[in-house]
C-alpha cells in the first residue's frame, strides 16, 4: 500500500456503486412463475459493488442483450476500464497478470535459492554465504507462504461471490503479520550480505573494517526506520503521525541499493580487462549490472505509477534475492581469474604498506628473483654445474633471515631496569583508549578477515605476540645486523686433487656475497602495491 | 600541473552552486521553480499559483507545503505525482544536503592550501564525510523525483549532476587517501632506514669493481679492502 499516495478511489466514483432511482416499472424475477412480475412504484437500484469499486461479470456486459445492464452501469464499465491501478479494470490490473507477476517472482527466487544452496561454495566466506543461504531460503519461505494465501482468499471469494478481485491480494502486502516479519528478516539478512560483498571487492584491511562499520550502521539503521511503520499502525491510533517516516524509509532503501550498484558497477568497470577475456564471464558480468540495478529501476517505475507500484513488495524480495546471489556468483568467478593472474607472480597476491613491515616483502621478492635468475644463468654454463647446489642453499639461507631492523626491539634494551612509573593522567588515559581502540579492531579483524576478506598476517597478529618475538630475537642476538643463522650440515672434504678449484670458488662466493649485499642495501621501492615482480 | 585535490575543490564548487539553486525557487524568487503543473508553481519552501490576472500568488516560506495557503477556488491541491501533501516535508533535506557539501567544500579547501594534505587521518576524516554527503545528494534527488516525477523543472534535474559529481570527489577522496598513506610509509622507512646502517652506492661498488679488476698485484683501495673481507659496521647506543 502506498502510505505517502493518495487512494485511488478518492479520484474516481461511481454511479452504479450508489443507490439509483429507475421510478416505476415491472420487475420480473427468473424464472417465470406465477408472482414472477410484480409492479412497483418507487424502484431504487444498486450495482454489485465491493468497497466502492463495482464488480462485474464481463461474460454479460453485452449491449446485443435482452436483459442487459442499465446504461449507468454500462457507462461506469467504460469508467472503470480505463482507470489504470489496483482498484481499477485495466487490463494489466487483471487477476492474470497479477499472479503471474507473483509466481514469476516465486520462481526466480526459488530458482536462485537452490542455485546459492547447491553451487555456490567456499570455506573462505562461510559465515557470510551461510546467512545468505538462510535468506534465501527465507524469502522462498515468506513467497511460499504468500502464494498460498492468495490463492485460498481467490478461491474463498470465487465460492462465496462468484468474484476474483486482484484487489483483495493487495492487502496481504501490508495487513499480514507474518508476510511482514519475514519479508523483513529475509532484507535484513541480505542487506548484511551485501555489506559483505562490498567488503570482499576492497583488499586492504584498513578499508574492510571501515566498510564493515558503516554497512551495518546503515543496514540497521534502515531496516528499524522500516519497521516501525508497519508495527505502529497496528498498535497506535496516531497513524497520521507515520505518514512521513515511511516514504522517507523507501527512499533511503534506495539511496543505500543505488549506493550498493555503484560501487559494484565501478568495481566491474575496474576489472574489465578481467572479465572481457571469457566470453561466459562477459554475459555474467552483464547480467550482474542488470540485477544491481533492478532496485533503482523500479523505483522509477513506481513513481511513475507503472502497473507494477502496488507489487513491489513482491519485486522487492525478489530484487534482493537477485542482486546478492548473481553479484556473489560474479564475485566467486573473478576471484578465480584473479588468483591465476596473480600466481604468476613471486609473492601471489598484491602487497599494501598496511601489512608489511621494513620492506620484508619487498625485499623476500627481491632475493627469490635474484636467486631464480641466478639460477637461470647458471644452468646454462655447464662448467659451473657443480656450485649451483651450493649457491641455491646459500641464498636460501639468507632468505629466512630474521629482520634486525625490527623497530619494536631498537626502542628498548633488554640489559635495563624499567620501573613502573604511572605516568601522567593524560597518558593513562590515552593508554586506555588506545587499548580499547586494539581491542575493538581486533574482533572487526576477526568477523571481516575470517568471514569476508583474507587472512592478512600482519592485520590480525596480536601486539603481544610482536614483543615476544622481539624479545626473544633480541636476546638470541639477532636484532643486530650482520648476524645469520645458517642450516647445520655434514661437512664434506674434497680429496688432495681438487684443492686448487675450491679455493678460487670460495674467493667468487665472498666477492657475490659482499656486492650482492651493498646492492641489496641500496634499493628501494615507491610502489602501492608489489604484486608483479 | 593540476593534482587530484583542485578537481575535488573545483567539482564541489560546482556542486554547491548546483544545490543553491533549489533553495532559491518559488516563493523565495518567481523565476525559477522545482516543478510547474496545472498552474501551480512548486519550490522549496512553498508553492505559487497564477491566478487569472496572470500574477503570481505564492504561499509563506516554510518547509513542507499547505494546501489551503493560496488555492482559494475550493480544490485541493494535488502534486504531480499525486502524493500527499505532507510527504512535501521531506524536502528538508535540500538545505541539509547543501550544509554538508559546503562543509566538505571546506575541508577540501584545507586539505589543498594547509600541510593537512599531507596527513592520513585528515584524508580519511574528509573521506568518511563525503559518504554521508553523497548519501543526502542522492536523496535530495529521489525526493524531487517522488514529488515531481515527469514535471521535475531544470534546478531538479541538477541534483543529478550534483549526485554524479559528488560520487566523483568522493572516490577520488579515497584514492588521495591511498596515496598518502604510502607515501608516509615510504617516508617513515626510509628515514629508519638511513639511520640504522651504512649504505654503499652502486657507483662506489663499480669503482670498486673496476679498480679490483686492473690492477691485480698492487695496493688496493679502501673499498676494495672492505669487500674482501666484509666487516659490520653500524651506528648504536648504550641506553
Amino acid at each position: 500500500m502506498n502510505l505517502w499516495r493518495h487512494s485511488p478511489e478518492e479520484l474516481a466514483a461511481y454511479n452504479s456503486c450508489h443507490p439509483m432511482k429507475l421510478g416505476s416499472g415491472v420487475l420480473i424475477q427468473l424464472p417465470l412463475y406465477d408472482n414472477s412480475a410484480v409492479y412497483a412504484e418507487d424502484i431504487t437500484f444498486r450495482s454489485f459493488c465491493c468497497e466502492r469499486v463495482p464488480v462485474y461479470v464481463s461474460t454479460v456486459l453485452r449491449n446485443s442483450s435482452p436483459y442487459r445492464y442499465l446504461d449507468e452501469v454500462i457507462n461506469d464499465w467504460q469508467k472503470f476500464i480505463q482507470v489504470s491501478d489496483y482498484v481499477g479494470g485495466s487490463a494489466e490490473y487483471a487477476i492474470y497478470a497479477v499472479i503471474l507477476s507473483i509466481t514469476s517472482n516465486f520462481v526466480i527466487t526459488v530458482f536462485l535459492t537452490v542455485i546459492c544452496c547447491i553451487n555456490i561454495s567456499g570455506r573462505a566466506y562461510k559465515r557470510i554465504l551461510q546467512l545468505l543461504r538462510i535468506a534465501s531460503l527465507l524469502a522462498s519461505l515468506n513467497l511460499t507462504i504468500f502464494i498460498t494465501k492468495v490463492l485460498r482468499r481467490l478461491e474463498k471469494e470465487h465460492n462465496v461471490y462468484g468474484v476474483v478481485r486482484a484487489h483483495s491480494i493487495m492487502h496481504i502486502f501490508s495487513d499480514d503479520m507474518t508476510f511482514v516479519v519475514l519479508d523483513f528478516l529475509a532484507t535484513l539478512m541480505f542487506q548484511f550480505c551485501q555489506v559483505g560483498i562490498v567488503i570482499r571487492l576492497f583488499q586492504r584491511a584498513q578499508e574492510k573494517r571501515i566498510i564493515f562499520f558503516i554497512g551495518v550502521i546503515l543496514t540497521i539503521t534502515a531496516n528499524i526506520l522500516w519497521v516501525i511503520p508497519p508495527f505502529a499502525n497496528h498498535t497506535t491510533k496516531h497513524r497520521n503521525d507515520w505518514q512521513i517516516l515511511r516514504p522517507f524509509v523507501y527512499l533511503f532503501r534506495i539511496a543505500i541499493a543505488t549506493s550498493y550498484a555503484s560501487i559494484v558497477i565501478y568495481h566491474i568497470w575496474q576489472k574489465k580487462k578481467l572479465w572481457f577475456k571469457f566470453n561466459q564471464m562477459g554475459l555474467l558480468t552483464l547480467l550482474t549490472i542488470l540485477v544491481v540495478l533492478l532496485l533503482p529501476g523500479f523505483f522509477l517505475a513506481d513513481v511513475s505509477n507503472l502497473w507494477i507500484s502496488e507489487l513491489g513488495e513482491v519485486f522487492n524480495t525478489t530484487c534482493y534475492v537477485t542482486s546478492t546471489v548473481i553479484t556473489w556468483e560474479w564475485l566467486d568467478r573473478l576471484n578465480v581469474l584473479e588468483r591465476k593472474e596473480e600466481a604468476q607472480s613471486i609473492l601471489g597476491r598484491p602487497i599494501f604498506e598496511e601489512e608489511q613491515q621494513d620492506y620484508r616483502f619487498a625485499k623476500y621478492a627481491l632475493r627469490v628473483q635474484n636467486a631464480l635468475t641466478r639460477r637461470e644463468s647458471q644452468d646454462a654454463s655447464t662448467d659451473r654445474h657443480d656450485t649451483s647446489s651450493n649457491s641455491e642453499v646459500c641464498d636460501l639461507q639468507t632468505i629466512s633471515r630474521y629482520d634486525p631492523e625490527d623497530q619494536i626491539s631498537v626502542g628498548r634494551s633488554i640489559d635495563r631496569m624499567h620501573f613502573n612509573d604511572r605516568g601522567t593522567y593524560k597518558d593513562v588515559a590515552l593508554k586506555k583508549l588506545g587499548y580499547a581502540r586494539d581491542k575493538i579492531l581486533y574482533f572487526t579483524d576477526q568477523i571481516v578477515q575470517k568471514s569476508v576478506g583474507h587472512n592478512n598476517s600482519s592485520s590480525s597478529k596480536n601486539e603481544k605476540t610482536k614483543q615476544r618475538k622481539a624479545m626473544v630475537r633480541k636476546r638470541l642476538g639477532l636484532d643486530k645486523p650482520g648476524i645469520y643463522i645458517y642450516s647445520t650440515k655434514d661437512v664434506v672434504f674434497n680429496s688432495d686433487e681438487d684443492d686448487d678449484e675450491n679455493a678460487e670458488d670460495e674467493d667468487d662466493d665472498e666477492y657475490e656475497v659482499g656486492s650482492e649485499g651493498n646492492n641489496n642495501s641500496s634499493a628501494t621501492f615507491t610502489s602501492d602495491h608489489i604484486g608483479h615482480i | 600541473m593540476v593534482s587530484m585535490i583542485h578537481i575535488v575543490v573545483f567539482l564541489l564548487a560546482i556542486t554547491t552552486m548546483f544545490e543553491i539553486l533549489p533553495l532559491i525557487t518559488v516563493p523565495v524568487t518567481k523565476y525559477l521553480s522545482l516543478s510547474s503543473f496545472r498552474n501551480h508553481y512548486y519550490g522549496l519552501f512553498g508553492w505559487c499559483v497564477r491566478g487569472q490576472n496572470q500574477e503570481l500568488m505564492c504561499t509563506k516560506m516554510k518547509i513542507g507545503y499547505d494546501s489551503t495557503d493560496v488555492d482559494s477556488s475550493g480544490h485541493v491541491l494535488t502534486l504531480p505525482s499525486n502524493s500527499k501533501v505532507v510527504v512535501s516535508n521531506l524536502l528538508v533535506v535540500h538545505p541539509i544536503s547543501l550544509a554538508f557539501t559546503g562543509t566538505l567544500l571546506i575541508l577540501a579547501v584545507i586539505i589543498m592550501v594547509t600541510p593537512l594534505g599531507d596527513s592520513p587521518e585528515m584524508l580519511l576524516f574528509t573521506a568518511l564525510f563525503s559518504l554521508p554527503t553523497f548519501m543526502l545528494c542522492l536523496l535530495c534527488f529521489l525526493v524531487d523525483i517522488l514529488l515531481f516525477i515527469s514535471k521535475l523543472d531544470w534546478p531538479g534535474w541538477l541534483m543529478l549532476a550534483a549526485t554524479i559529481s559528488v560520487a566523483l570527489c568522493c572516490s577520488m577522496l579515497w584514492v588521495m587517501r591511498r596515496v598518502v598513506s604510502v607515501k608516509k610509509y615510504e617516508s617513515q622507512q626510509s628515514i629508519a632506514h638511513a639511520c640504522s646502517m651504512e649504505q654503499y652506492s652502486i657507483s662506489d661498488i663499480y669503482q670498486s669493481k673496476q679498480n679490483g679488476n686492473s690492477s691485480e698485484y698492487e695496493v688496493a683501495p679502501t673499498h676494495t679492502d672492505s669487500l674482501i673481507a666484509p666487516e659490520v659496521t653500524y651506528r648504536g647506543f648504550i641506553e
